[in-house]
């Protein structure tokens, strides 16, 4: 019943959803691709509970993205391989990281392992020159190899995609957005931890780091090698200037700064972060990271991570990844991408829904949170609950 | 009895490098460190902290699905998988190296063995993604047989012409006939975190880390501490040694 109050996700009652996630064997329309002997844990009604639960929540992230001007868009499952732009090697290739086959006339094609590339690519192929920033999402499965695993492991992803928005005020848009998201699925607590590639290739080059020792620092921090970060900082700069980067970067040996959430943003104009970068490291990119967090999401939400890199061969600008605490990984994240994928500026953002569903009814196990959606009745039908 | 949840879980190896991270973690303040022992209870809480005592190889594991906030890992398993954890600390203890051996002989290195035997290079070893790597960039691609044990063995029973494998005062090389052919790299005890925890426990990472930065101080080269190549004083290896 739309507007009442929602059943808490506990399992109480036998059609309810019992806490975790019982399995990720299901493909975008919700059919499972296992064999009926592999149902997990909680059985068949464990898991139409599980489908209802998902389709739930897609439908008040619909109803979100389309208040904020998204239109949605769907991208077929199965991609052709080689028909990316650019490097013919990399993160952004079809089926890089997960399933590759061939047709009958030797084409390769591959399951889906991503969804932006071939969505930046529809944008800039089918609509060239048209109207810009085309804002858009999506709900699709998108599947990866895992080691040790049998199958092909599938994911929910959800994600925005803001193509041809340019601007440190399109990034805060969207950060803003990943807020709301979480906001809106009943998520007690997570923070979103932001970092600017761009910003951060400034800074080591201002500090006197080449190309190569600038790349050697930027994957050591991709792959959080931090002993790397330090062991590459000082092999190339004089002792004083080499303990500034890194005090920004990771922490101080013997005083330990690691970016976290113990100082708030200053209301002097300083940045959110344990170590904030003075104006003078950001030189005249100040004002572009200012106005990310001054007009990005709640500050008691966000923390600033000079350090942080993602996907470097991707990124280019702003970067931010989503944590929930006590889920062991980051549950979802996204930045700027500007030319990587199609030769248009772009930023967006993709989560695990199952992950971050899963969060929520854990926190509402320990007494915290409120649901925002759960699959609440016996019959099978779906309750969309608003709270007020 | 503990009423409240522990500030953090700290996963320890066990085996060889146990006794150095025991010492290791009591010299640096932490609740009960000393009492830590590989015999009995694997899992102890001590104050603050939750201890976990576990095959060195499964540290990096629990520690990426979030089972412990902290671990003590080597960086010959970090190589091999290191996703989903940070490190922030080379502790300087456990030093060996992971080295590319083979059975003696004049020539003394594994081009000439490849050039003699006339095949692909077999390569036996518990690292696998670390010889491909390290075979790879030098333009060959061997033909690599993962072991979880007993490496040292391969080459004499003709399972494999050479291994990769840990090496740290070469004894047991020697005793197999063996001799090391080329350093990949040193390897040493890092401290690794969960790239969650690392946010929302910042705190008290940060605070451990400082002890631990206090600890490794006295009487150890900096240059163990900050990873540059470490003492190698002979220890025992990570996940056992030749």
């Amino acid at each position: 019943m739309v507007g009442s109050d929602v059943t808490a996700v506990g399992g109480e009652s036998p059609g309810s959803f019992s806490g975790d996630f019982p399995g990720k064997w299901v493909d975008c329309t919700g059919n499972r691709l296992a064999a009926p002997a592999d149902l997990p844990g909680n059985g068949l009604d464990g898991w139409l509970e599980r489908v209802a639960c998902l389709r739930a929540a897609e439908s008040v992230l619909r109803e979100l993205f389309l208040a904020g001007g998204f239109r949605e868009v769907t991208l077929p499952v199965v991609e052709r391989v080689g028909a990316e732009r650019g490097k013919e090697a990399g993160p952004h290739v079809a089926g890089m990281g997960g399933y590759r086959f061939l047709d009958g006339e030797g084409r390769v094609w591959a399951l889906r392992s991503d969804v932006t590339p071939g969505l930046a690519r529809l944008v800039w192929e089918g609509d060239p020159g048209g109207t810009r920033p085309r804002r858009l999402f999506y709900f699709a499965e998108v599947y990866r190899r895992v080691p040790g695993e049998p199958a092909p492991t599938g994911y929910l992803q959800v994600g925005v995609e803001v193509i041809g928005g340019q601007g440190a005020r399109e990034d805060a848009g969207v950060l803003r957005l990943a807020e709301a998201v979480l906001r809106s699925l009943g998520v007690p607590e997570f923070r979103l931890t932001v970092g600017h590639v761009g910003i951060l290739r400034e800074m080591l080059g201002r500090a006197g780091l080449a190309g190569d020792r600038t790349e050697a620092v930027l994957g050591a921090l991709q792959s959080r090698d931090y002993v790397a970060v330090r062991e590459v900082v000082r092999s190339v700069l004089a002792p004083t200037e080499a303990e500034r980067l890194l005090e920004l970067l990771t922490w101080r040996e013997g005083s330990v700064c690691l970016p976290g959430r113990d100082v708030p943003p200053g209301k002097d104009g300083s940045l959110p972060g344990a170590v904030p970068p003075a104006r003078e490291d950001l030189g005249d990119r100040w004002g572009e990271l200012r106005a990310l967090f001054d007009g990005g999401p709640s500050p008691e939400r966000v923390v600033l991570d000079p350090g942080l890199v993602r996907d470097r061969e991707y990124y280019t600008g702003m970067v931010f990844e989503i944590s929930l605490p006590g889920v062991s990984q980051p549950v979802g994240g996204g930045g700027r991408y500007d030319g990587t994928l199609s030769p248009e500026p772009a930023v967006g953002f993709a989560f695990d829904l199952e992950a971050v569903l899963a969060a929520v009814a854990k926190g509402l196990a320990a007494g915290r949170g409120r649901a925002r959606v759960s699959p609440a009745s016996l019959d099978g039908r779906l309750q969309v609950a608003a709270i007020h | 009895m503990h009423d409240e949840e522990p500030v953090f879980t700290l996963a320890v190896p066990k085996g060889r490098v146990f006794p150095e991270a025991r010492d290791l973690l009591t010299r640096a303040g932490l609740p009960a460190a000393d009492l830590l022992s590989e015999e009995g209870r694997l899992v102890w809480r001590a104050g603050a902290v939750r201890y976990l005592l576990m095959r060195p190889r499964d540290v990096v594991s629990c520690v990426r699905e979030g089972v412990a906030d902290v671990g003590l890992a080597g960086k010959d398993v970090l190589l091999e998988d290191s996703g989903g954890v940070c490190e922030l600390l080379d502790l300087g203890i456990g030093a060996c190296r992971l080295s590319v051996c083979g059975p003696a002989g004049p020539d003394r290195c594994w081009p000439a063995l490849l050039a003699e035997r006339g095949h692909t290079l077999r390569v036996a070893t518990r690292y696998p993604r670390v010889a491909r790597d390290f075979f790879g960039r030098r333009g060959y691609s061997p033909r690599v047989i993962e072991l979880s044990g007993a490496v040292e063995l391969a080459p004499q029973v003709g399972l494999a012409d050479v291994i990769v494998d840990l090496v740290a005062t070469g004894r047991t090389l020697r005793e197999n006939g063996l001799v090391e052919y080329e350093v990949i790299g040193p390897i040493t005890t890092r401290l690794v975190v969960n790239t969650v925890s690392f946010r929302w426990k910042a705190a008290a990472v940060r605070a451990l880390c400082d002890q631990l930065v206090r600890a490794c101080a006295p009487g150890r080269p900096v240059a163990a501490m900050r990873g540059g190549g470490g003492d190698h004083h002979g220890g025992d290896g990570m996940a056992g040694r030749q």
